[in-house]
């Protein structure tokens, strides 16, 4: 995917983002990613502002990097863990 | 955009993959909310203002471009539609090349609305300062919805089958690519290809990644960035 052409890649939460930013610093382009949408969105027991930790964490040691989802978003998620996350984001970035 | 193009920025960008999430913020059905070119409009502006996003999706419907080209799609209430039926999908390999459907441009399917829907959401994100991003689906995606499961029998025993669709989903893609970045005027345009990642690393390097070259070169021609979705 790095190596496909395109400016940036987006990836879902099944890749570790420390490893994507590696391959991504070494191609000179972007990455995208990867907020476990289904299961912080959802799951009432997990911490949604945990993920974005884990993001920013492990995302912004790298150039070129940008928050954003593991996948798109569903209906009917519940609202107010979407908007926990975007004001941690927003706190962290 | 500099981010997307490698470089470190401060603070982090932020670009959701919004999906269908804004009809329910618009109290609409998926079903409605992916064929009316108002409510895309809107959508996309109530969520980058509401999330404070960076960059917002237009549309993200992975079936658009295949129900263009004469698969019946399934609609659900609460998300993209599903690819029921395409013409492609009982026909012999041998068939499949001449019976593919004319390529698309933008007065095919859904583009129509699409397009009223982008010219209209780009003037309200550019005054926000909001990048307008583009979703076109990817060769696999295209050539997958166009053959279904078929597809997967062609890569082993019709190789030239497959390779020939492959090509072919790939001027798709290049069509897509082309209609949001010169036509609509986003200023990114993402390629989304999840199911390529289904197939292993050999034919993803032979079926993939040239035809994807087609969009990058549209895209980058345009002088709008690119990005690849799996």
């Amino acid at each position: 995917m790095a190596g496909s052409g395109a400016h940036s890649i987006a990836i879902d939460e099944c890749m570790a983002l420390s490893y994507v930013g590696e391959i991504a610093k070494a191609h000179h382009i972007g990455f995208i990613g990867n907020f476990h949408v289904t299961a912080v969105l959802f799951e009432e027991t997990e911490d949604p502002t945990a993920d974005v930790q884990r993001c920013i964490d492990e995302g912004k040691r790298f150039p070129g990097y940008v928050f954003g989802l593991g996948g798109p978003l569903t209906q009917h998620i519940t609202l107010s863990r979407l908007e926990e996350a975007v004001a941690a984001y927003r706190a962290r970035r | 955009m500099c981010a997307l193009r490698g470089e470190r920025v401060e603070p982090t960008p932020w670009l959701p993959h919004i999906g269908t999430h804004a009809a329910q913020l618009l109290e609409v059905s998926a079903e409605r909310y992916l064929q009316d070119a108002d409510l895309l409009a809107r959508g996309a502006v109530l969520c980058a203002d509401r999330y404070h996003c960076d960059g917002i999706p237009l549309l993200d419907d992975p079936q658009m471009e295949a129900i263009a080209l004469g698969c019946v799609p399934h609609w659900s209430e609460q998300g993209p539609p599903s690819i029921v039926s395409s013409p492609l999908y009982a026909l012999p390999p041998e068939q499949v090349v001449a019976h593919l459907p004319p390529l698309p441009d933008e007065t095919t399917g859904r583009w129509p609305s699409v397009i009223a829907a982008g010219i209209r959401a780009k003037h309200e994100l550019e005054r926000r300062d909001i990048a307008l991003v583009g979703i076109a689906a990817g060769p696999c995606t295209i050539a997958y919805q166009l053959r279904g499961m078929a597809l997967f029998r062609d890569l082993f025993r019709h190789p030239e089958c497959a390779a020939r669709l492959f090509a072919y989903a790939g001027q798709v893609s290049a069509i897509s690519a082309r209609i949001y970045a010169e036509v609509i005027g986003c200023d990114i345009v993402a390629i989304n290809d999840t199911p390529a990642t289904m197939l292993q690393p050999a034919y993803f390097r032979q079926y993939v990644i040239p035809n994807l070259q087609p969009a990058w070169q549209a895209i980058h021609r345009a002088g709008k960035t690119s990005s690849f979705w799996a």
